[in-house]
């Protein structure tokens, strides 16, 4: 797994350069307190020579390193000017080494472990190894140098094999050994940073595409939103308006109704008194019409008075007041009141109460009898003659009621299910079976149950008859 | 014993709709029981000062506190027209200790100050929580409370909202004893064997990226991300209705989409209105803007707002643990109020739903809701829901 990392490299160089303005002096500062002189040459010059070359290259390296920097560079460039670096680093120590007498007896080989961890660095395994042995090398070429093998060797004479030359032959076979060992782990230890380096790459770079991505999706999610705002700004506009107008239709539906009711009171007295005979006899074939006429007025008032209803309902002028009742009690005096149109059709009213009594419901008496009359007056209206009409209550868990009508009367069609509770609707098998009735009724039973904090609804089958059901809370 | 009645007046005439409502509340105590308490929340449309002698006036022994409002809430739900509802509430186990503040204009620190030196005088420092009625648009209402605050300690609970004048945002009317004051704070000190909750909450959602404040000033929010602060309301609202925001004293818009404040001490967002937009786009609010808060434009729906009141109630009820409430106060907010829009009534029943019917409710729309938590920065709220139970 191999990595362009040409920054971190090249950061890399940058700190050894700077690095190096110190330790190459204090190598020179260690070489000139350790130095021993040679025959011929001062040892200070070769030091003072060196170290002049070491800086004159490290202000070469430095320009080049800004050139670099400010320029594309290429990673080949980049290790030719590291190569350098250590080569120039090798050569500066050999020579402190070779100053300073030499192998291990002072303290110039210790320099080399700077080349060798420097190459972990910038050149990883393989360069450390390589660092590691040249050092070594030079280890042993400064002992015969100082030893003066070599001087024997080129003079033709057999070198002298001493028991110091022996010793110090050793003690760089172990440095030597150390390079290497030092080489070998720092460089697996610089190939695993490396291996971290670039998991660390991967999800850094990866991190970065999924930063890019949550900014990129931020602003589109903001776009959304504006869009969302301005929709629902719009909607609810548009609702604002639509109340506005449904107030105003229903102050129109309150005056109208309200006008029509005493002209309406007046048409009903005026028949009643003619067909009651009153102001004189009438014929059979007059009663007839007239009785027609009253029942038609009558159907008018029933319908006014469902429309103002539904309309007090609506904006919420109606007050409520809920009281604990015995909720079987209006169940039953409401069978009652509605018998004689069941008797009348032949329609059997079944009654189904629970075995215990119920526990007491707060609900407005009123208003519920409004709702028991809807449902038990559509059952028996809709059910075909001697058909059945079954009425229950019962607990439903711990704290609500259910009540229940269920008929065998024409039911629902189905494609009108979800429409039976608006208002001024009726199904169209309703209005072929029974001429009587506004549309009104469920949704008033349905305003009043729910602002009981309850719920109605229905299973129907066609022809085959319904099932009102209301959950009330006991509370 | 803690007995208490709401009444509701709604007669055209002031001092008449005041006692038509006082003699209702008078009638659900029983005559033996002497009434301690009376909480009062009229419209504006009526003369405050003959509304509240109507009330006082009909029961003049009794301590008398309350605001105008933006609409009246009581047991028979919300009010559709011009209305003023009283709760009377009598009590031998506790006591009620009054206290007014002045001037907020002024010096709205000094006027908590005043109110809470008051309270701590007449009741010898026996007061354990109170419930308050604030003027927040001559003066910050933070500073006013921070004057209470800072005298009853961080830890006293202190309930209450800021009085409205039905969206006109001009003045409003703080009622106290048998008057009714301007730029003021009014309120009860309570003592005695009693336990009294409140819990709010505003069911608001963040939308849209969050916006740093750049430059703010006090109650004024000048500049957000750089830009002038109301260009947070014309980015999402458009050039169309971004108009609006300017019509009148009335920014309606912004109170719709009220600001959420993102605390920086842990992740509650704090709601702010805007009371004031200027056509340079600063924004005046009724608390402080911290400069550096991050700031979001908030949305809900019907369905949301209604969870939220459901939360509020069954976590009123907790913390009653089991006690039956004898006196509820809701003060709700005008931006819940429009959100909710012809639901506000479901709001209500729900309310009384989990209470249970019979508890006497009281509540107004107001301009910010006061609900102080040891934890939290500010106990001004705007766009929340505060509900207050009073239990035996």
């Amino acid at each position: 797994m191999k990595i362009e990392n040409s920054e971190t490299k090249l950061a890399s160089a940058g700190w050894i350069v700077d690095a190096r303005w110190y330790y190459a002096l204090l190598a020179y500062v260690l070489g000139l307190i350790t130095r021993i002189d040679f025959v011929h040459v001062n040892a200070l010059v070769i030091l003072t020579g060196a170290l002049a070359v070491v800086m004159a290259c490290n202000v070469f390296f430095t320009l080049t390193l800004r050139r670099l920097r400010e320029a594309d560079f290429t990673a080949r460039q980049l290790n030719i000017l590291n190569a350098a670096q250590i080569t120039l680093d090798l050569v500066f120590f050999f020579l402190v080494l070779v100053v300073t007498g030499g192998g291990l007896a002072n303290v110039g080989h210790s320099f080399f472990f700077l080349p060798i961890f420097v190459s972990m660095i910038i050149f990883g395994f393989r360069g450390a190894l390589v660092v590691a042995a040249t050092s070594g090398l030079l280890v042993f070429i400064s002992i015969f140098s100082t030893q003066v093998i070599i001087e024997q060797i080129f003079s033709g004479q057999i070198p002298k094999i001493t028991p110091e030359l022996s010793s110090a032959v050793a003690q760089s076979g172990i440095i030597f050994m150390i390079y290497l060992i030092t080489g070998f782990f720092g460089g697996h230890i610089s190939r695993l940073i490396k291996i971290r380096d670039v998991h660390m790459h991967d999800q850094i770079a990866r991190e970065a595409e999924h930063v890019d991505r949550l900014e990129f999706l931020s602003k589109e999610f903001d776009k959304s939103a504006k869009l969302l705002v301005r929709r629902d700004i719009e909607l609810t506009s548009v609702n604002e308006k639509l109340t506005q107008l449904d107030k105003m239709k229903s102050e129109i539906i309150s005056i109208v109704a309200h006008q029509l009711r005493t002209p309406l009171a007046a048409i009903k007295w005026t028949l009643k008194m003619l067909i009651d005979k009153d102001v004189g006899t009438i014929n059979k074939e007059q009663e007839e019409l007239l009785l027609k006429g009253f029942e038609s007025n009558e159907r008018m008032i029933l319908l006014i008075n469902d429309m103002l209803a539904a309309d007090r309902l609506e904006s919420g002028r109606i007050k409520y007041t809920f009281v604990p009742v015995q909720f079987e009690d209006l169940v039953q005096s409401m069978i009652r009141s509605l018998l004689t149109l069941a008797t009348k059709k032949s329609i059997h009213v079944e009654l189904v109460m629970p075995k215990n009594v119920l526990p007491k419901i707060k609900v407005d008496p009123d208003k519920m009898n409004d709702v028991l009359q809807n449902l038990i007056d559509n059952a028996i209206k809709y059910t075909p003659e001697k058909g059945s009409v079954v009425v229950g209550v019962a607990m439903e868990g711990e704290n609500e009621l259910h009540f229940w009508v269920t008929d065998s009367g024409i039911g629902i069609p189905e494609i009108e299910h979800d429409k039976i509770f608006s208002r001024f609707f009726r199904a169209n098998n309703a209005i072929r079976s029974a001429t009587e009735g506004s549309g009104l009724g469920l949704f008033i039973a349905q305003s009043i149950v729910k602002r009981h904090g309850g719920k109605l609804w229905f299973e129907s089958a066609l022809d085959k008859g319904s099932t009102f059901h209301i959950l009330l809370p006991l509370t | 014993m803690i007995i208490s009645s709401v009444g509701v007046g709604t007669d055209k005439d002031s001092y008449k709709a005041g006692r038509e409502a006082c003699t209702q509340a008078m009638s659900g105590i029983p005559a033996d029981q002497k009434i301690n308490l009376l909480i009062v929340f009229g419209s504006t449309s009526y003369d405050q000062d003959r509304l509240v002698a109507g009330v006082s006036e009909t029961i003049p022994d009794a301590l008398l506190i309350g605001c105008s409002s933006a609409g009246e809430i009581s047991s028979q739900g919300f009010s559709t027209e011009k209305s003023v509802v009283v709760m009377a509430i009598a009590t031998d186990q506790m006591r009620f200790w009054g206290s007014m503040g002045n001037h907020i204009l002024w010096n709205p620190q000094q006027a908590g100050d005043d109110y809470a030196n008051t309270l701590q005088y007449e009741s010898h420092g026996y007061v354990t929580s109170s419930l308050v009625f604030v003027d927040v648009l001559s003066g910050g209402g933070d500073k006013t409370l921070l004057g209470v605050t800072t005298k009853l300690g961080d830890d006293f609970p202190l309930f209450g909202g800021a009085a409205t004048d039905d969206l006109l945002f001009f003045e409003t009317y703080q009622y106290y004893q048998g008057k009714a004051y301007k730029g003021s704070i009014v309120g009860v000190g309570i003592s005695g064997d009693y336990l009294a909750v409140g819990v709010s909450g505003h069911g608001f959602l963040p939308i849209g990226m969050s916006r740093k404040v750049t430059k703010s000033e006090g109650t004024t929010l000048f500049e957000l991300d750089e830009k002038p602060a109301s260009s947070i309301y014309k980015d999402y609202l458009g050039e169309e209705y971004s108009g609006q925001l300017h019509d009148g004293l009335l920014p309606s818009l912004a109170i719709s989409y009220p600001l959420g404040i993102y605390s920086q001490q842990n992740n509650n967002v704090v709601l702010r209105n805007p009371i004031f937009v200027d056509q340079k786009g600063s924004m005046t609010f009724t608390a402080e803007i911290p400069p550096g808060s991050e700031i979001r434009l908030m949305i809900s729906d019907i369905e949301q707002g209604l969870e939220t009141t459901k939360t509020i109630a069954e976590e009123v009820l907790a913390k009653l643990g089991g006690r039956q409430p004898k006196a509820v106060v809701v003060i709700n907010s005008i931006s819940r109020k429009k959100m909710l829009g012809p639901h506000v009534d479901e709001e209500i029943e729900l309310i009384q739903r989990i209470f249970g019917r019979d508890v006497p409710l009281i509540g107004f729309y107001s301009y910010a809701q006061i609900d102080k938590q040891p934890s939290e920065e500010t106990p001004l709220h705007n766009g929340s829901l505060l509900i207050w139970a009073l239990a035996e």
